[in-house]
């Protein structure tokens, strides 16, 4: 019977253990929540304007 | 003298002379947001950067998803039976029942009385627009919605029905047509999108259709990028479409070149620019397969740049060379 050796085969790489890797998402800039200017005359501009007038989200 | 008495003219205009009109489309890369504003509501005409971007009617040009959404007076019935999906802890919530989605948003951080309320159907089709009072301007008995078709309700809508219905995500990046190629430049806010639009678009290297926003949208195999009435600091705001060609991802340097990225290292630079709703397991599996689709068959750079135009053209030359 042959035996099966897979240790032998060319070209294996050797093992390399998975990393965990975290990046943060910036939410804040994708999903509709932050502004940088608001509209004047709203009267919604407060610590977040986004409830309100504001357009402007620019980079 | 004969005269001939001429029949009078109905006059079309609101007695009060009330602005804004009772309905309006607003068209982004083949998704259409039809707002209605039903009878004694009118809605205020949007910023000019929007003007491309507005229809009468989804009928009066090309439209591949329609949503409808009435714009009403007052508050969303029966919000104590709904569950909570997600909240951005000051500027927008969103719960939800079997049948609908429910969007809040509020005055004020440390205010829970809701500006405007937006319910729509769990497949995106149609939905309403419940307004406060504070978003009205009332003459007679018409009022005026101000507010309504603009950031941060119109792009939320968006962002939302392109992961539902429509295999399109809204990217944080500036696209430019370049010889027919569309070349994404994506990046956090500060990473110089406006900038780069500025030197290749002002220097006609490229015809810019937004510096801050741009949809992506999947047509079988290929992918085509398109601009939004959401310009960032260069206004750049135009209603076209070019088929994508490449995605760059910008880097302040002090020397400017391309260098190509591996698939991993293009993952972990387009999710934070990628609107993906984290918190509805099927819209945002929909937006990854997208980003999937692109990470595989499209090329991927690091953009470093000095803000010199020479500089980037030499750099960009390739994109339009290439067919």
């Amino acid at each position: 019977m042959k035996k099966h050796d897979n240790d032998t085969k060319p070209g294996r790489q050797p093992y390399e253990k998975p990393r965990l890797r975290s990046f943060p998402l910036a939410a804040d800039e994708v999903l509709a929540k932050g502004c940088k200017t608001t509209t004047p005359g709203t009267g919604f501009q407060g610590a977040n304007c986004a409830a309100g007038g504001c357009f402007q989200i620019g980079s | 003298m004969n005269a001939t008495p001429t029949p009078r003219k109905r006059s079309t205009a609101t007695p009060q002379q009330m602005p804004g009109t009772t309905a309006l489309c607003l068209s982004v890369a083949g998704v259409c947001l039809h707002f209605r504003g039903g009878e004694r509501i009118r809605l205020a005409a949007p910023m000019d950067c929007y003007s491309t971007f507005l229809r009468a009617s989804p009928a009066d040009g090309p439209c591949i998803d329609t949503v409808e959404m009435e714009v009403i007076e007052g508050e969303v019935p029966r919000p104590d039976l709904l569950e909570p999906v997600f909240d951005t802890g000051d500027a927008w919530e969103l719960s939800a029942d079997d049948r609908r989605y429910v969007f809040r948003t509020r005055i004020r951080p440390d205010n829970d009385k809701p500006l405007w309320s937006m319910t729509i159907d769990r497949g995106f089709n149609h939905g309403r627009i419940y307004c406060s009072k504070e978003l009205f301007v009332t003459s007679g008995k018409s009022m005026l919605a101000r507010h309504i078709v603009q950031y941060p309700l119109d792009q939320l809508l968006m962002i939302h029905v392109a992961a539902a219905r429509s295999a399109a995500v809204l990217l944080h990046a500036a696209g430019g047509n370049i010889d027919g190629n569309g070349v994404l430049f994506a990046g956090p806010s500060g990473a110089g999108k406006s900038t780069i639009s500025r030197l290749l678009g002002d220097g006609g290297s490229a015809r810019f259709l937004s510096d801050d926003r741009i949809m992506l949208r999947r047509f079988g195999g290929k992918l085509s990028m398109y601009g939004t009435p959401w310009p960032g600091d260069a206004g750049v705001a135009i209603n076209e479409s070019v088929p994508l060609k490449a995605i760059c991802f910008l880097r302040h340097a002090d020397e400017t070149s391309l260098r190509p990225l591996k698939p991993e290292q293009v993952l972990q630079r387009l999710l934070p620019v990628t609107s993906i709703p984290w918190y509805e397991s099927e819209l945002a599996g929909n937006a990854l397969n997208l980003c999937e689709f692109l990470i595989e068959h499209y090329p991927a750079y690091e953009l470093s740049f000095r803000p010199q135009a020479n500089d980037l053209n030499s750099v960009l030359e390739e994109f339009s060379a290439a067919a």
